[in-house]
């Protein structure tokens, strides 16, 4: 993989990174970096990775386990 | 600096107070020979002591402001979605490992569907969908796990899963009992054959074992009469960590940490209840109804109670149980209401704010003002019956600092005293006493719940004694255990290792 990958970006997505990162000590980490600009600009880019039924028995259980 | 080998043991809701007296009284043999040869403490959680929030915590070594979990589920609007692995943004140490080339054995965390793939084996706990999920690395593995009648964990095992709340709440006789405890150290026992025959296939590096067994019981049986139900299992536990102790290899070491602590519960505080008697929260009109229809399930309960069943058996069927618990949602008329708390699991009061709620109520510029009003009440509420304080409350930025401190509730809750916090709400007499507090819980009903204290033990290879700590807090585990493995922790974990 490339260390460095240049890219075009919108003036805002630019802003929001630089702001991150300087707010915070996510330099150790870009993990942070990449999913918060994901969550802010392009929210559908985490899929639900369970069906309608699976949320639909996980939460019975966590129910019948005497979470609400 | 060389690598140790580390194994982390992780006990659900262990706590120092709980199992003290029992290693003492010679109970838990291999814990004893642990804590005595090396370091141990309280494990202060985060804030909420909850499941996920702290098992999370734990390995990530951040709190829940940088990793993003706040609860087992995810709150829009007012819909409530079950959390992934893919919610968490932070890594775990055995990932943080597994990329510096160190060999790993991952079994049961929670929160872990889809698994990790690592450089190793993982095995994925609490949240897993089903036997059918691909909750294996590499996936392969879930064949054999399959032949080895190996159970994801006492949500998912054949032997309770059908009714698992009647497992607990109704099937209380000895011999019923019995069975429970044998199923749970049954599942435990086929975990460790697991990590027993997956160590013996690679050369390991780092080994995660979580035991949540421990936990479910003691939400049930903390009752004196119920005890030794606790007691047993924790004992099967012990004899299983001898077994795991078995792989040291005289350069390991063994950390041992829980996701929080535990205490008994004496009575229920209904938050909804308070809001509603603050003016902030208003029910539904059906509220009335289905108040009614509860009533008269009890009523048929005490009827059925006449006709042989005892009472406690009567009024706590499934049926009642969970028409009981599964009620509140639509009791809320949210155009009439400032705040609310919409799950126990994240011990979270949420404002229903214009812009955030789709029938938000509160103005930004009223967003402090009210949020400031409840914290006020409520840490200067106490029982009038008892006199006792129930909570502590928190803003949000009190208790997490990060990237994701804007998706936790907006008023964060420690409870108190032996209350616990519910969302159900109660039909309003008109007597905030009546109505916000409950009559002490009976041993039939969930008698326990979480407390900020957990259990910390460190010992093996270069240690010896040391006096206790005050406390180690749970995002020390993280860097702890990478630090013991020779390897650099990120810098922006919360924690710091343990020395």
């Amino acid at each position: 993989m490339p260390e460095y990958i240049k890219v075009n970006i919108p003036l805002d997505l630019y802003n929001a990174v630089k702001k991150i990162v300087n707010e915070t000590e996510t330099r150790e980490n870009p993990s942070d970096v990449v999913s918060y600009v994901l969550e802010q600009f392009a929210p559908d880019y985490k899929k639900d990775v369970y069906s309608a039924e699976e949320q639909k028995e996980i939460k019975k259980r966590l129910k019948d386990l005497g979470y609400m | 600096m060389a690598g140790k080998r580390v194994i982390f043991i992780g006990i659900d809701g262990a706590a120092l107070g709980l199992v003290k007296p029992w290693m003492d009284q010679g109970l838990l043999p291999n814990l004893s020979r642990l804590a005595g040869s090396g370091i141990m403490a309280p494990l202060r959680t985060v804030v909420p002591p909850m499941t996920a929030t702290g098992w999370v915590s734990l390995s990530t070594g951040k709190n829940p402001g940088k990793h993003g979990v706040f609860d087992f589920y995810k709150i829009a609007g007012y819909e409530k979605k079950v959390i992934s692995s893919k919610d968490i943004h932070a890594r775990h140490f055995w990932q943080i490992a597994s990329s510096a080339g160190k060999k790993v054995i991952v079994v049961n965390p929670p929160v872990s569907y889809p698994p990790d793939e690592v450089n190793g084996y993982f095995i994925g706990g609490m949240l897993t969908p089903s036997y059918q999920s691909e909750y294996t690395y590499p996936p392969s593995l879930k064949q054999e796990l399959k032949a080895r009648g190996y159970s994801i964990g006492v949500e998912l095992d054949p032997g309770l899963r059908s009714n698992f709340a009647r497992s607990f709440v109704l099937d209380r006789n000895k011999k019923s009992r019995e069975k429970l405890i044998k199923v749970f150290n049954g599942i435990d026992e086929t975990r460790i054959k697991v990590i027993e025959s997956l160590a013996e296939r690679i050369a390991w590096d780092l080994i995660y074992v979580m035991f949540e067994g421990t936990d479910r019981l003691e939400h049930y049986y903390w009752a004196d009469d119920d005890f030794y139900v606790i007691r047993e299992h924790y004992q099967k536990v012990d004899e299983l960590i001898g077994r795991l102790m078995k792989l040291d290899d005289s350069n390991t070491v063994f950390v041992i940490g829980s996701d929080h602590g535990f205490e008994g519960i004496d009575r229920k505080f209904f938050i909804n209840n308070f809001l509603e008697h603050h003016g902030l929260l208003t029910p539904a009109k059906e509220a009335s109804q289905k108040n009614n229809m509860l009533k008269m399930s009890r009523n048929i309960a005490l009827a059925l109670a006449k006709l042989g069943i005892p009472v406690q058996k009567a009024l706590t069927l499934p049926f009642v149980f969970r028409f009981y618990r599964g009620l509140y949602k639509t009791f809320i008329d949210w155009d009439k209401t400032k705040a609310f708390m919409f799950n126990e699991t994240s011990r979270g009061i949420w404002i229903n704010l214009k812009g955030r709620q789709s029938k938000g109520t509160v103005d930004k510029s009223e967003y402090n003002k009210v949020r400031d009003l409840i914290i006020d009440e409520l840490n200067r509420l106490s029982d009038p019956r008892t006199g006792l304080k129930i909570v502590s409350a928190y803003r949000r930025e009190e208790v997490f600092s990060g990237v994701h401190t804007h998706n936790a509730p907006d008023i964060l809750l420690v409870t108190h005293n032996g209350y616990s916090v519910e969302p159900v709400i109660k039909q309003n007499s008109g007597a905030l006493a009546k109505d916000a507090f409950s009559e002490p819980v009976s041993p039939g009903e969930r008698n326990a719940d979480h407390a900020m204290d957990g259990l910390f033990i460190m010992s093996g290879s270069g240690m010896s004694p040391k006096e206790m700590k005050p406390y180690v807090h749970i995002t020390d585990i993280a860097p702890t255990i990478l630090s013991l493995m020779g390897l650099s922790y990120p810098k922006d974990m919360d924690g710091k290792p343990v020395g």
